[in-house]
Formats: structure tokens, C-alpha cells, sequence
């Protein structure tokens, strides 16, 4: 399955020599990480995602034919649809240290975390649909 | 091209050695045609053609990297 990401994304990027696919696994998935040249990245995820969902729906199909479940993350483990990383794991570990050394602030620190959180998120989403805007005259 | 359209075939199919894919001109772009196992045939289309969709997504995009088009029939 790490031969069709790299297949698919190597067929679509101007860089294909960059295209590195790694897998990892998880309890009951596999992880491919997609990473390709930046310049690249929004060929691979495309307007709204398209590209990068079309890549998942055909991991995921291969992924049950083979008795397993498969989740394809591109660039730098930020997924492409607007959402963290489907493990929100880090946020809240970097939260509760400090929890517990400022009791005081328990109530402020979350409000006060989020706005720090999202624009660290966005400024990778950002780019990824413009450059897909080249590809668009073509209906 | 063609081979990614075998690639993506292959890797969602029971019967990957019945995969064909055959190429042809037609004007400007090139019409694909998929052929698998009849009983990979709704594992190559979807439910309501979205797997089929995706593949013509990837495609779509193959294609105009190479400044040309292409459409996958299957079937």
C-alpha cells in the first residue's frame, strides 16, 4: 500500500524524486505520512482537499482488501481538511504540565490556549489551495 | 498514465492479473479503458462511482501535469 501513495502521489507532482512515503503503525491502522516537494504540496492535496481524499478513498479500499484500516497523512502530520491531526494528543499534553503548576490559572489557561493553538495550524493550511488554483482551467 | 490507472486498479481488486488497461487517441486526450473481473467490477466503480470518481481525480490531475487529458472508461 506504500507503493500506491508513492505511485499516485509520484504520478501527479512536479517533483517526483521527492515523493517519500513512510508507514507506521498503529494499534489497528497504518499510518502512511506523505510528504512531497513544497511546491508540491498543493498538487497533492488539491482544492478542498480533493486530490488528497481521492488518495484516501483508494488507500482505504485497498487497506480493506487486505483485512486492515490505513490513514494517509500529508506534509508535516497536519491533515488537509482543516482539522489537527486526528490525535489531539500534544495540545493537551502540553496543557496539563502546566495545569498543575499554575492551579490558579485552570479556568483562563483554555480559552487562552486555543487562539495559540489554531494559527499555529493555519498558516500550513493556508498555501495548500492556491497553487492548486493552476490546475483548475482544466474542468 | 496508464500505468497508474493499472496501479490503483490492482491494489483495490481481487483478481489484480485480470487488470487491462488499454489506451487510445482520441483528438486531444486519451481514453482509458478498465477491465477487470466481473466480480471486481463494483470494487473498481463504488458505491454511487466514487471510487471510480477518485481514480479519474488522480487522473484528471496526471493528465494535465502532462498537458494533455484523459478520461477513464471502465468496463
Amino acid at each position: 500500500m506504500k507503493d500506491l501513495v508513492t505511485h499516485m502521489a509520484q504520478a501527479i507532482v512536479d517533483y517526483p524524486d521527492q515523493v517519500v512515503v513512510t508507514e507506521e503503525m498503529a494499534e489497528d491502522h497504518i499510518v502512511y505520512h506523505l510528504k512531497v516537494a513544497d511546491s508540491d504540496m498543493g498538487k497533492v492535496i488539491g482544492k478542498q482537499g480533493r486530490i488528497a481524499n481521492a488518495m484516501r478513498t483508494l488507500l482505504k479500499v485497498a487497506a480493506i482488501r487486505r483485512g486492515t484500516r490505513a490513514i494517509l497523512e500529508i506534509g508535516e502530520g497536519v491533515s488537509p481538511r482543516g482539522f489537527p491531526p486526528r490525535a489531539p494528543a500534544r495540545p493537551e499534553l502540553e496543557t496539563r504540565p502546566r495545569l498543575d503548576a499554575e492551579p490558579e490559572l485552570e479556568p483562563e489557561l483554555e480559552p487562552e490556549l486555543e487562539p495559540e493553538l489554531e494559527p499555529d495550524l493555519e498558516p500550513e493550511l493556508e498555501p495548500t489551495p492556491e497553487p492548486d488554483l493552476e490546475l483548475e482551467p482544466e474542468p | 498514465m496508464r500505468e497508474l490507472i493499472e496501479y490503483m486498479a490492482r491494489a483495490i481488486v481481487d483478481y489484480p492479473d485480470q487488470v487491462v488497461v488499454t489506451e487510445e487517441m482520441e483528438d486531444d486526450r486519451i481514453v482509458y479503458h478498465l477491465r477487470v473481473a466481473e466480480s471486481d467490477m463494483g470494487k473498481v466503480i463504488g458505491k454511487q462511482g466514487r471510487i471510480a470518481n477518485a481514480m479519474r481525480t488522480l487522473l484528471k490531475v496526471a493528465a494535465i501535469r502532462r498537458d494533455t487529458r484523459a478520461v477513464l472508461e471502465i468496463g
